[in-house]
């Protein structure tokens, strides 16, 4: 009786991955950031009135007559204003306008300049400005019993809140 | 004399297979254990909002005054910014993750907000960190993307911060039609995903 052995000496150590199709994906997390409310845009405005207004009634060569404008602010955020050159003083030969500022009770000698933004100012002030009406001594023997009414437009712009 | 020695000399040992014949032969097995001490583990990778600070805070500019959204207003030439903070948790050994937005935010509301506001910049920046952790920063299509790859093998958490800017331009012409309106800023997931090694 013949025996067919086999010897087979098989020692295995194996770590097996399925074979499956199964795609693995990589780790992803989130957190919500949500929309925000409204944001919202102010308001802003300027009203310009006279405390004094300038008499120019029997001016004589020469000689100044001033008044006080005020400027207020309303509204949000901080502001400027301009003073533009006076309008209309030419039916009046001879007539100069110039602007100052106001403090303490009474004109200043600084000069404002005409067309020029100032200094920025706090929100919700408020600015006297002097108006300076100058018939100028060289007027002619003609400007006598005329008048000239003036237009002194002043504007207002928004700055940044701070 | 001639001796004729037949023999059938085996060596072996071990554990044989025994294939053939006509019979049924056992055949010899032996097993061993292998050692099991310790699980092998997963690491972690998470974001949530900061503990303590759930919701955006809005803030004047880039300073730190708060800008109270319900009562506060804006002007041209103001700038207001929206923060939040999440924290990110990242543990393992062969890990990088990359941490951005999946939008950007963007300004919606009054036609003439949104044709007067710039997009939003949005920036996100994380907390230092601490060697071997790295933490890379890089300008992405929704605003700042970052890379952290914790390089150790404990848990490492950091703050992440999420920042949008919004402004509202001085002009140099004069525009009265925004005042008055209002813009709301998007919502968006800021996702951590992991990343190829290294």
């Amino acid at each position: 009786m013949s025996m067919r052995t086999r010897l087979v000496a098989v020692v295995v150590v194996a770590l097996l991955l399925s074979g499956s199709a199964t795609a693995y994906a990589a780790w992803s997390r989130s957190a919500a950031m949500a929309a925000t409310p409204n944001v919202r845009s102010g308001n802003f405005a300027v009203a310009v009135s006279w405390v004094t207004p300038v008499p120019t009634t029997a001016m004589w060569p020469g000689e100044t007559r001033t008044g006080v404008a005020r400027v207020a602010h309303t509204g949000h955020g901080r502001w400027q204003y301009l003073v533009a050159s006076a309008t209309g003083t030419a039916s009046l030969s001879g007539l100069t306008v110039t602007y100052t500022t106001f403090s303490g009770g009474a004109c200043t000698a600084t000069a404002i300049p005409a067309g020029a933004w100032s200094a920025v100012q706090p929100n919700g002030t408020t600015v006297d400005i002097c108006v300076h009406a100058t018939l100028g001594a060289g007027a002619p023997s003609a400007a006598q019993g005329t008048s000239s009414g003036f237009t002194v437009v002043i504007s207002g712009r928004n700055q940044s809140t701070s | 004399m001639r001796k004729t020695t037949k023999g059938a000399i085996a060596i072996g040992a071990g554990v044989a297979l025994l294939l053939g014949g006509a019979g049924t032969l056992a055949y010899w097995q032996v097993g061993t254990t292998v050692d099991s001490t310790t699980g092998i583990q997963s690491g972690t990778l998470s974001i949530v909002p900061k503990v303590g600070a759930t919701t955006a805070a809005w803030t004047w500019g880039t300073t730190t005054t708060a800008f109270d959204v319900a009562n506060s207003r804006i002007v041209p030439g103001d700038v207001v910014t929206r923060t939040q903070v999440f924290t990110v948790t990242a543990r393992g050994d062969h890990l990088k993750a990359e941490i951005a937005l999946d939008l950007a935010p963007a300004v919606g509301g009054n036609a003439a907000m949104l044709a007067a506001l710039g997009t939003p910049v949005t920036t996100i920046t994380g907390a230092t960190v601490t060697t071997p952790t790295t933490l890379t920063s890089a300008a992405g299509p929704t605003g700042t993307v970052l890379a952290i790859t914790p390089n150790v093998s404990t848990a490492v958490t950091f703050d992440v911060t999420v920042k949008s800017v919004v402004t509202f331009p001085f002009g140099t012409a004069v525009d009265n039609t925004t005042i008055g309106q209002s813009f709301n800023l998007s919502g968006a997931n800021i996702v951590v995903k992991q990343i190829a090694f290294p």
